[in-house]
């Protein structure tokens, strides 16, 4: 097998457990890869790309020290994508099948090369997937602690920890749900210029709720740590119970925002939302071809003011958004969205690269093997300016602190987006007064990011879970605190 | 096609066949349950007008969810069917079972019964025999709207469509095994237009997912996406200020139907994380207000005689006349309250959850007609849609108004930008003025118009 020849070639003693693990085997080789190239000749095929898979994941959901949930699950399976480069226009077939046999690779690219003759028979666009040079590549996401190796008894008693803590916090704490979850997922990724990537991605989050009563009042509150790497997550996790129900407790103090227009300053979490839904989403240069982006024809524009930078970065090693090699097989690699106010780029799979003749930034995404890639962000970052909190709060004079946030999205082809936030403070002449929720704030991309008048040195990143077109990736997201004129936020 | 998946299901029951007598033998194993299904997918996706891309998938999978002492439990999930794959599966799912922590609130799996209603989950024949080409009808509609308007931008849309076949089995002898289909198909149009020679931009969409092939209306949903993007290209920022409403029914179906019935949700009630957790059998909103939850309703998405634990369905009111009358239970929710399951379990194939949600949802009519609605209002908000979601544990929601237009003289006049809602849920469903005669299917929910008295709306201006 492929796979276990190839990792013979590898450092043994530190992915001790991969080798081990049979769920993680898949049964492909160097003749499977030529069977595909010969099928893509026989079937006038001009790209595929075959994606293999093999995955496990642990899920563990306690619900006030109870055992609601305790999951693994051993997905397996393979797609294939052709572009037909027809007579006329060029259309994509696309197959999925949870057996992988030589028979059944041969089946489902013969049924994704009809597919895709049959939409080009009804599409509009002629357009061909450029040829990379060919190569060979394996990555294993590096686990600290490896998490096939860790056992479900410690994976429960630290999750158990982080429950327990945000129960015991306070007497008001009247329900916890706490949730951990993991995954292994072994991808071997060919395509039809002979790239083959064998690429192992693992991912390690925690996440705790905490509910809070008083009187007739409740509240709740959340935190949580993200990562790709392995069980040093509960490292990262030690405090979350805690923090999650003080912030619990604290928001039986609050008051509902009321709605109006208002100067903001929004701290790092929500303003790393902020980034991604407000701009990020119309950098995703799918969305500019298919007519569906406010940037459309806008590179080398001015967006913003001049201090205003953003990078989507994949390369922040065991962030959330970590991306290695992309669903195509690119490597993937930091663009520079903004520079100094300046729309710089946008980000690409194989075919927006092609068509707007560029070279493709390995943003092509898919949520699993089962969903074709698509253009997504990974680590989206606000670089920071001058200032600090304090004077920022002291500039903004009165207004609001928005804090953290519960979601957010955007419509880019309108360019309206809205974030909701976890809470925020009144600020009275530069001072916190009283803390408030259920806030939402909302406004129009293009002149959102002009509207932004100050930023601090420092920056700090959040994991989250990022939905388009029914997929949903891991994502980072991160910025300074910045502060912003005349936001429009909903409220009571 | 249809062989195949069959065949496929037919090798799935001989698998679990096999697993039953294994696990009977367990004795650590004090209760088991089996669901196991397989289903074929196929669509396409439109961009600008044209097709894009088609796809076929198939997929399997079994899941086996273990209880042993204390309620401990166990589960494991593997998409691939064959003995020695299954066997181990098995051994995963124990020793998650025997790791496990225990669970005092457990009590036991769904009993068997002989009294399921005679109601038939829906199965569309035409569904299992279709092929891509019959579908050329839906492309060719899509084509068509390009050349309908010279301001659209963009077409964008799905169609998909999928046969299931699902085996539910238990250790007290639940046995199921049932087919179901169903067909989507949704649209997104994009206009773009020169005003006062700046570029505006606005959007419309719609979506129908049904059970049966011939219950889709192309044209029923390329006309309300286009109306929704020509009623939003000229738009206005408004005052922040309180305004007469009247919510559409995909607004109706967000605020009203997901809201409650998240919030009557038994396990969100237990948990003490609902706003409706101590309101049963007391007044939540206007009188004018009837909500049932039907399960046997004919051509319904959600119609089943049984739920996803395999207990007998029901209809039941759930608001009454503004009076709350039922939370929604599973067998665990059920054992907590000490009252018998709605029949309101909800799963997927590879999930070892069971949740609660509702079937199919109902709001009972009105007596004015939608035109009256709007006549009535001098000055007001239509509130077409909005992505945001209610926070159901303190019954507030604050969101972006992401379609809507101001209605003057009662007419629908221009789209509104930045504009949004803040309400207390409570005072929303008590402030009905008015319900429509007309009804309109929102996914599982039949919804009609409603008019509200006032809602404060925050905008910029």
């Amino acid at each position: 097998l492929f796979y276990l020849e190839d990792l013979n070639r590898f450092e043994k003693k530190k992915w001790l457990n991969m080798d081990r693990d049979a769920r993680l085997e898949i049964p492909v080789d160097d003749i499977t890869f030529k069977k595909l190239q010969k099928l893509k000749k026989e079937n006038g095929i001009q790209y595929f790309n075959v994606r293999f898979s093999a995955g496990i994941s642990n899920s563990l959901s306690i619900n006030k020290g109870n055992m609601k949930r305790a999951h693994l699950s051993n997905g397996f399976g393979f797609s294939v994508q052709t572009l037909v480069d027809g007579e006329n226009f060029s259309g994509y077939g696309f197959t999925v099948s949870n057996v992988i046999t030589p028979e059944e690779i041969e089946k489902r690219f013969i049924e994704s090369a009809k597919l895709a003759k049959f939409s080009a028979q009804y599409a509009e666009e002629k357009f061909k997937i450029k040829d990379l040079d060919p190569i060979k590549a394996k990555y294993i996401q590096p686990q600290k602690i490896d998490l096939l190796n860790t056992s479900q008894e410690e994976k429960i008693k630290t999750l158990l920890q982080q429950d327990l803590s945000a129960r015991q916090f306070d007497k008001r704490i009247v329900n916890t749900n706490s949730v951990y979850s993991d995954s292994v997922t072994r991808e071997i990724i060919y395509t039809s210029d002979d790239r083959l990537i064998d690429s192992t991605e693992s991912y390690a989050r925690m996440l705790i709720f905490a509910y809070s009563q008083e009187k007739q009042i409740t509240q709740s509150a959340r935190a949580s740590v993200g990562l790709t790497g392995g069980f040093e997550v509960a490292d990262m996790a030690k405090n979350i119970g805690g923090l999650s129900a003080q912030r619990a407790i604290e928001m039986l103090k609050s008051k509902p925002v009321k709605g109006g227009k208002y100067n903001v300053v929004i701290d790092p979490l929500l303003g790393g939302t902020f980034i991604h839904e407000a701009f990020g989403h119309a950098c995703e240069a799918d969305a500019v071809l298919e007519g569906q982006s406010q940037l459309e024809g806008k590179i080398g524009s001015r967006v913003g003011k001049d201090f205003i930078n953003v990078f989507d970065d994949p390369t922040v090693e065991h962030s959330y958004g970590f991306v290695k090699y992309d669903s195509e097989g690119i490597e993937a690699k930091k663009v520079q969205l903004i520079k100094e106010g300046v729309l710089n780029a946008y980000m690409h799979s194989r075919e927006t690269a092609s068509r707007m003749n560029v070279e493709p930034t390995g943003n092509g995404r898919a949520q699993a093997y089962s969903s074709t890639p698509i253009v997504r962000m990974s680590n989206t970052i606000l670089t920071g300016g001058n200032m600090n909190l304090e004077e920022l709060l002291q500039d903004l004079k009165n207004g609001i602190l928005c804090v953290n946030w519960n979601y957010g999205y955007t419509d880019p082809s309108v360019g309206n987006f809205m974030f909701k936030m976890e809470r925020a403070w009144k600020i009275e002449n530069g001072e916190k007064t009283q803390l408030l929720r259920d806030a939402a704030l909302s406004g129009i991309m293009l002149e959102a990011l002009d509207k932004i008048t100050g930023l601090s040195k420092d920056i700090e990143f959040d994991d989250g879970t990022c939905g388009k077109s029914g997929q949903h990736v891991p994502v980072c997201s991160g910025g300074p605190y910045l502060r912003m004129n005349d936001v429009v936020i909903g409220g009571m | 096609m249809t062989e195949t998946l069959d065949e496929i299901n037919k090798n799935i029951v001989n698998q679990i066949d096999i697993a039953c007598k294994k696990l009977g033998i367990i004795s650590e194993i004090k209760d088991w349950e089996i669901f196991a299904g397989c289903k074929l997918s196929a669509g396409f996706k439109i961009e600008k007008g044209f097709m894009k891309r088609s796809s076929v998938s198939m997929h399997s999978g079994i899941t086996f969810r273990f209880f042993g002492e204390q309620g401990k439990t166990g589960s494991a999930f593997v998409s691939r069917i064959s003995n020695n794959i299954i066997d181990d599966c098995v051994d995963r799912a124990i020793k998650m079972m025997r790791h496990s922590l225990p669970n005092p609130e457990y009590v036991g799996l769904a009993k068997h019964t002989e009294k399921y209603p005679k109601v038939k989950t829906p199965w569309d024949p035409e569904i299992e025999s279709i092929k891509m080409e019959d579908s050329v009808k839906l492309v060719q509609n899509f084509m068509g709207q390009m050349k309908r308007d010279p301001r659209i931008k963009s077409i964008s849309g799905h169609f998909g469509y999928s046969d299931n076949r699902f085996n539910l089995l238990n250790s007290n002898n639940i046995l199921l095994k049932d087919k179901q289909t169903s067909a989507s198909l949704s649209a997104e149009i994009v206009m773009e237009e020169i005003i006062d020679g700046k570029k505006e931009n606005s959007n419309g969409f719609d979506a129908q997912a049904y059970n049966y092939f011939k219950e889709l209306e192309p044209d029923k949903i390329f006309n309300k996406a286009y109306q929704m993007a020509c009623q939003g290209i000229r738009k206005t920022k408004i005052e922040t200020k309180s305004y007469p409403v009247i919510l559409t029914p995909g607004a109706v179906d967000k605020l009203f139907c997901e809201a409650i019935f998240e919030a009557i949700d038994a396990q969100a009630i237990y948990e003490k994380r609902s706003f409706l957790q101590n309101m049963l059998n007391k007044k939540i909103g206007s009188q004018k207000l009837t909500i049932k939850d039907n399960p046997w309703l004919k051509g319904g998405i959600a119609t089943s005689s049984y739920d996803a634990e395999g207990t007998p369905t029901k209809p039941i009111d759930v608001i009454k006349e503004g009076v709350l009358k039922s939370f929604l239970h599973n067998v665990y929710t059920a054992n907590l309250f000490k009252t018998e399951s709605t029949g309101h379990a909800t799963r997927s194939l590879s999930s070892p959850s069971i949740d609660i949600g509702p079937s199919n949802i109902i709001i009972e009519a009105g007596k004015s007609k939608k035109d009256e609605l709007f006549s009535s209002v001098k000055e007001g908000v239509l509130i077409q849609y909005t992505h945001d979601q209610p926070n159901i544990t303190t019954g507030e929601f604050s969101g972006l108004i992401a379609t809507g237009n101001l209605i003057n003289d009662g007419q629908i006049t221009l789209g509104l930008q930045e504009a949004m809602i803040g309400t207390k849920l409570l005072d929303l469903y008590g402030k009905i003025e008015d319900i429509s005669v007309e009804v309109e299917r929102e996914g599982s929910s039949y919804v009609p118009f409603i008019k509200i008295s006032d809602l404060l709306i925050s905008g910029p201006k």
